[in-house]
């Protein structure tokens, strides 16, 4: 794996989680979508759309597709689609540090394993 | 609402004290009780639940309502033990109480001494629903306990907080605490006596877990007081480690939401369209290894393996989502971890050399995602909310 390989399934990775978060941010201030809300679909798409949030959130994700896509053209399957198991760190580094959330032990246990595979995997695939 | 004290003490205090065979124990212990209660202006009643004593327990207690202490006693005619006991008492004294009343239990056999009551009480002013008296806090002690008793109990306190953590709490089987009545009161309206269904010391562990979702825990220092102890010792510690597993196992899946059939269909497919997709953006996207990124990225669009695999990406993230929310952490993490697997495995039959050692990282990954969503354990919001909540009814 080339250091410029790794940039990239890195940058897909960090990208998807700041996607995620930035939509979950912006569908929160949509709120909760009701039936009420589905039977005025024009009213809602104006209301989704009119957070800036989504948009970011969307755009995020398509970028994040883009790296994916150009990661994929030189590293295998199986060991860049592993990567995406740091998500789960980012997405729990994020609710602890932003959300004031907490890990259990055993949680923080699962995000060192979680990392300690990907640097396996990435290990197998030749030095960087 | 007013702090219960500065309404000039409208709450009472009710001590909870479960007794077996204590007649060595128990009119000092009353006695004691009486004397911190007094000194703190409280009002208070002792409610002694005798366990079937054979002793003279329960006539001991009787002398001390006869001279006018405040004591109401209950008997369970044969022993029926401490769990049993235990939830008697909370069920009449939380019936019995107004929402803002106390409730403390603690054991009738001199190691805990009542003179913590008054910092437990501070404690749960700051809008907690349960505080423990923890022998696990700086200027926590114990003593004249065994190395080996101790190092036992610390090793059992420590699986539950490994297996199950509460925030607030290190001490999960000690049973000196104090509830606010109204938390106990739900409590006992949500879950009907099943709240306490271990019959031994465990009951402890039990109740604790059957709050953790709906109350707020916090501890003060204390130190137990083993040396002080008149009666034999009735507790046998290896039975009880393996009682709190067991309660720890029933109380989780018992409050683990069960996911419908149809769910679960939805999220394999969703795992099965996403790993379908990935193998076809790889095939797509591998013969144009090497161009530069905007130049792959153009070719790529115009490649239908691409855009397939796009296609399936995006149905899967869709059904997904759809399913989320009606599933556990405990359940949607595992479920996501199986995806990997099957990824690889994928990429594997598609002709990719996968060594052993990816193997190994990827089974790596697996556990570790089974491990931060083990046992329905969500990440949790902080001890601000319920807590502060209530400060903020209070101010």
């Amino acid at each position: 794996m080339t250091l410029a390989e790794l940039a990239a399934v890195l940058a897909a990775v960090t990208l998807v989680v700041a996607g995620q978060v930035t939509l979950k941010w912006g569908m929160e201030l949509v709120g909760p979508i009701t039936g009420a809300r589905l039977r005025q679909p024009f009213g809602l798409l104006g209301d989704v759309a009119s957070h800036w949030q989504v948009w970011v959130g969307s755009a995020l994700y398509v970028t994040s597709a883009a790296a994916w896509i150009y990661a994929l053209s030189t590293v295998p399957l199986s060991v860049a689609y592993p990567f995406l198991g740091l998500t789960y760190v980012g997405v729990a580094a994020i609710a602890v540090t932003v959300f004031g959330e907490w890990l259990t032990p055993a949680q923080w246990i699962g995000i060192a394993l979680v990392v300690a595979g990907v640097v396996t995997v990435a290990l197998t695939a030749g030095a960087a | 609402m007013a702090s219960p004290i500065a309404d000039g003490g409208s709450r009472t205090v009710r001590w909870i004290v479960p007794a077996y065979n204590e007649e060595a124990s128990i009119g000092d212990l009353i006695d004691r009780i009486a004397e911190v209660s007094s000194a703190e202006g409280w009002e208070f009643e002792i409610e002694v639940i005798d366990d079937g004593s054979a002793d003279g327990t329960g006539e001991i207690a009787s002398w001390r309502a006869a001279a006018g202490v405040p004591v109401r006693m209950l008997r369970n005619d044969p022993n029926q033990g401490l769990g049993r006991t235990i939830r008697r008492g909370l069920k009449d004294a939380a019936e019995r109480s107004a929402p803002d009343d106390v409730l403390v239990t603690l054991d009738a056999d001199l190691t805990q001494d009542p003179g913590y009551a008054p910092a437990m009480l501070a404690k749960l002013d700051e809008g907690y629903d349960v505080v423990i008296a923890s022998r696990y806090r700086a200027g926590s002690g114990v003593e004249g306990l065994s190395a080996l008793r101790r190092v036992l109990s610390y090793g059992a306190s420590g699986t539950v907080a490994l297996l199950r953590p509460i925030r607030g709490v290190r001490d999960y089987s000690c049973g000196f605490r104090a509830y606010r009545a109204n938390a106990l009161r739900e409590a006992f309206a949500r879950e009907g006596d099943d709240l306490v269904c271990e019959a031994g010391f465990a009951c402890m562990v039990e109740i604790a877990e059957r709050l953790r979702e709906h109350a707020t825990f916090a501890e003060v220092p204390f130190t137990l007081r083993y040396d002080a102890k008149r009666s034999a010792s009735t507790i046998s510690i290896l039975p009880t480690i393996g009682a709190y597993f067991r309660v720890i196992a029933r109380v989780s899946a018992a409050h683990r939401k069960p996911v419908p059939a149809a769910t679960l269909a939805v999220a394999f497919a969703s795992i099965a369209l996403g790993a379908s997709g990935q193998l076809m953006l790889r095939q797509g996207a591998a013969p144009l290894a090497g161009s530069a990124f905007a130049a792959t990225l153009a070719d790529a669009l115009a490649t239908p393996e691409v855009l397939g695999g796009l296609a399936l990406y995006a149905a899967s993230s869709a059904l997904w989502l759809a399913v989320l929310s009606r599933m556990d952490v405990s359940v949607a993490y595992p479920l996501g971890a199986t995806g990997y697997v099957l990824v690889v495995l994928l990429a594997w039959l598609s002709g990719e050399v996968v060594p052993p050692l990816r193997w190994f990282g990827v089974a790596l990954i697996v556990l570790g995602v089974l491990l931060v969503g083990w046992l329905g354990v969500a990440p949790k919001v902080g001890a601000g909310g319920a807590a502060a909540r209530r400060a903020g009814d209070r101010a």
